[in-house]
């Protein structure tokens, strides 16, 4: 068939266009494939070809059809037939139903198995201990055995042989089958069956000639296979190339050594080594002692190393004293005008003047490292009359910096003594009034701390300092003020912060522990919210603090919203009295030092009060025209007191003078905001703090101190008697407020 | 001689008596390797104190495993040599008072 068919390609080739070529060959390849559907396209591929004009004269050509082939229609023929491929089996039943024992009933299988099997390979191994395997082994053995015993007895072998090799063939025939029935859905199904018989055929002939071939080797360590489907391959490979690859190393160093060794060389070795040996050992022996003197002079020399270095100290702290005597001394020199005015001037006018004084700039503290600062705090040191320390921090919420403490001396205006700088800013300090080193602070972040300036080493360092695991304030602390030592000699002081706490800190070694004294709560009865709406928040600010120094555990609070509580660390649930004092922030209040009830309070609304602690209203009211940010009595006489405003005004008050205005008004600053006012505990000066980190002081005139110009001093109980009667005669006639200082107020 | 001197003279022998150490005469092994060495051709030759030859021979095999091959050991009564060794790998030493021990190790 394919002959004929290769015989017509080749007459059309010499005759037909190239198109046609091209259909020709693709009908040989065709040709060259076996399958019926291709032999049945190659039929009508002729039949079109043998339509062509001109191709009348060809043989006719009556394709080749198996005898039950389906004569189709060529609609038929051309129809397409689509086939999806899918994962799943359509054949597999999907209603299998089976008895659950378990259930005991029947039930319809979920699972289908979705397998089908179109190619199945066995494997030619079979397994050792399989039955095949066994019946192997046993025919091989019977084989050797009976070659080895008799050759006349081998037809007997290979009878028996045979009819196993048959069944085994009969197994093997069955796999064959499979697969060829596989095969069938190609392949040509009427030559099917004839082909099978045939190969039955051969396979069963060459099987058997297989097994004598095995029976011959007789081989008994020959791996067992399944006989059947067994193939070997081999296959030829590239063997990879070799290549050469060579470096040169430097070989490694070598040294040449020459020697005789013979029994005298041995000998004189041994000699010698044992000699050696000898003077080493009377050497050793000479030489026991040093060791000793070794100690000795580590000894002498560690002395002497710490004797150096305690000189070196010394040397040091020398040279520091020295230094600081030669700037005292320039200072002295510098500053000799403003020393002499310190202690000889007075205003030769106040006699002149009545009830009027003045005020003499003195010396100036600013230092480069708290310009920007604001002062927050001055307190002169109760030990060393010219020494004043001063807190620097910032009021300002939005501008926090950190702070310091410096501590100045008149006598050397230009530098600090001591700076300590602090990470917070500093707003209050107080100086422990026993053991003036003593420092305690407190900070913009809440905690307090004490520093010792005693130390020589880490006088930076606090002491102590609360942290917010030793319950530290969570707002600014605005005051804070040493006590007596308690019962145990330990140092406490009190502390005021806005969050509404006042606490009382004890220093119990070198830990800070800490009582809350009162909580300020906020005051509804004051501000009525709306309809009996809760207050926003639970706890008042409390902004400055005060103990009163005749009565123990009595102190005073001011707080944000202008009022003054009067408490006692003995009750601390309640007030003893509330004063409402001010209309916003109250900025001060301090006690008289003379009189056990009268207290002063100055706030942001612009006026300072006086108040007699017995009575609800103040004594003495005065409107400075500015809010006023601190005012401090005087130490000397129990009418006088000293008030700052931010218009950069102090405003000195005696009341024994002028109980309706200030003896003395005087602008000193002309930017800058005042803060804070102190008096000097022994001379007649006081001490202004302002927002721009410079401390000022100046000296009170002859008349601003009359107590103290009085020729015959009066003792501190005349004086007192002497306010006694001055506040009577206020109380005796009512409302005699001081009138407003109009013209002040811009 | 050992025999003219042990029997001629007594004293000689007390003498020889002490030459029961290793006595190394030339060395350019470090000193951890020198220890190693010294010490296993001690006990080497111990060991094998009829056969010089097996003695050298164990004390080659343990330089070889310890500090990687090729070893050359000689041990023997007399004998002159002139040899080229790898730089701090050889060490020329007497033991008993009567051998000398030659390692060395070139490649």
């Amino acid at each position: 068939m394919v002959d004929k068919k290769k015989g017509a390609v080749k007459k059309q080739h010499q005759l037909s266009t190239a198109s046609n070529a091209s259909i020709h060959s693709r009908s040989q390849l065709i040709a060259k494939s076996g399958s019926r559907l291709q032999s049945q396209s190659r039929h009508r591929l002729s039949k079109q070809i043998s339509g062509n004009e001109g191709d009348e004269w060809l043989q006719a050509k009556d394709p080749v059809k198996p005898p039950n082939q389906l004569d189709l229609p060529d609609e038929a023929l051309n129809e397409e037939i689509t086939r999806i491929l899918r994962a799943d089996n359509p054949n597999a039943p999907h209603n299998i139903v089976r008895f659950s024992y378990k259930d005991g009933a029947y039930k319809q299988m979920a699972s289908v198995d979705q397998c089908a099997y179109h190619y199945v390979l066995n494997g030619t191994l079979i397994h050792k201990e399989s039955d095949e395997a066994k019946r192997q082994v046993a025919r091989s053995r019977f084989k050797s055995k009976s070659s080895k015993a008799d050759v006349s007895q081998g037809d007997e072998g290979n009878t028996a042989e045979a009819g196993t090799s048959t069944a085994d063939a009969q197994t093997g025939d069955n796999e064959a089958e499979k697969k060829e029935g596989d095969g069938d859905g190609e392949g040509d199904g009427d030559d099917g069956d004839g082909d099978e018989n045939q190969e039955e055929e051969e396979e069963e002939e060459e099987e058997d000639e297989e097994d004598e071939d095995d029976a011959g080797d007789g081989e008994p360590d020959k791996p067992l296979r399944n006989q059947f489907n067994f193939s070997e391959r081999a296959a030829q490979c590239f063997a990879p190339a070799h290549r050469d690859r060579d470096t040169m190393t430097e070989a490694p160093q070598r040294e040449t050594f020459t020697a005789n060794a013979t029994q005298w060389v041995i000998f004189d070795a041994y000699v010698a080594d044992q000699e050696k040996q000898q003077a080493a050992k009377t050497k050793r022996r000479s030489s026991g002692t040093k060791p000793e003197h070794k100690v000795s002079h580590a000894l002498t020399r560690e002395l002497g190393d710490d004797g150096g270095s305690d000189w070196m100290n010394a040397a040091k702290l020398i040279a520091l004293s020295t230094a600081k005597k030669m700037e005292r001394l320039v200072n002295q020199n510098t500053f000799h005008d403003v020393a002499m005015d310190f202690k000889y001037w007075n205003d030769p006018s106040d006699q002149f003047k009545e009830k009027q004084g003045s005020l003499l700039p003195l010396w100036r503290f600013t230092n480069e490292k708290t310009k920007r600062k604001h002062v927050t705090c001055v307190r002169w040191c109760p030990e060393y009359p010219d020494l004043v320390l001063v807190g620097y921090g910032s009021y300002d919420y939005t501008k926090q910096t950190d702070g310091a403490i410096c501590a100045y001396s008149l006598k050397n205006p230009s530098y600090p003594e001591y700076i300590i700088p602090v990470n917070s800013g500093v707003m209050c300090i107080d100086v422990h009034p026993k053991q003036s080193s003593l420092v305690a602070a407190g900070m913009y972040d809440g905690s307090v701390a004490v520093y010792d300036l005693s130390r020589k080493a880490n006088r930076d360092e606090p002491l102590v300092r609360s942290t917010a695991k030793t319950g530290k304030h969570t707002d600014p602390v605005w005051s804070v003020e040493w006590h007596e030592d308690d019962v145990d000699q330990n140092r406490n002081f009190s502390s005021v912060s806005s969050d509404g706490r006042v606490s009382t800190w004890t220093m119990v070694q070198t830990e800070l522990q800490h009582t809350d004294i009162i909580r300020l709560s906020y005051d509804t009865t004051k501000k009525q919210p709306a309809q009996g709406a809760e207050p926003l928040f639970g706890l008042g600010a409390g902004t400055c603090l005060d103990f009163n120094q005749h009565r123990e555990n009595v102190f005073l609070i001011g707080t944000e919203e202008g009022d003054v509580h009067q408490c006692s660390r003995a009750y601390t649930s309640k007030f003893l009295k509330t004063f409402k004092a001010h209309t916003m922030a109250v900025y001060t209040v301090t006690w008289n030092p003379f009189h056990p009830r009268i207290f002063a309070s100055c706030s942001a609304d612009w006026t300072l009060k006086i108040w007699d602690d017995a009575d609800d209203s103040p004594v003495f009211t005065f409107d400075l025209g500015n809010a006023v940010g601190c005012v401090a009595w005087s130490p000397f006489s129990p009418t006088v007191f000293a008030a700052v405003t931010t218009d950069g005004k102090i405003h000195v008050f005696d009341l024994q003078q002028n109980k309706y205005e200030p003896i003395c008004q005087q602008q000193v600053t002309k930017k800058a905001k005042l803060t804070q006012v102190a008096f000097n505990k022994k001379d007649p000066i006081i001490i202004v703090g302002d927002d721009r980190g410079a401390s000022s002081t100046f000296k009170l005139s002859p008349n601003l101190r009359k107590a103290l110009m009085d020729k015959k001093k009066k003792t501190a109980e005349e004086l007192l008697e002497a306010f006694d009667r001055i506040l009577e005669s206020v109380k005796e006639t009512p409302h005699t407020q001081a009138p407003a200082k109009t013209p002040a107020a811009k | 001689m050992g025999d003219d001197a042990g029997g001629s003279k007594p004293e000689e022998v007390d003498i020889r008596r002490n030459f029961n150490y290793a006595l190394v005469v030339k060395t350019d092994m470090n000193e951890e390797m020198l220890a190693e060495c010294t010490e296993s051709a001690q006990t080497a030759i111990e060991k094998h104190s009829k056969s010089n030859e097996d003695a050298a021979n164990m004390l080659k095999g343990i330089m070889d495993k310890k500090f990687g091959a090729p070893w050359n050991v000689i041990i023997g009564e007399a004998f002159g040599f002139e040899i080229t060794h790898q730089t701090s790998n050889m060490m020329y030493m007497f033991f008993g008072g009567n051998l000398a021990v030659l390692v060395w190790k070139c490649q």
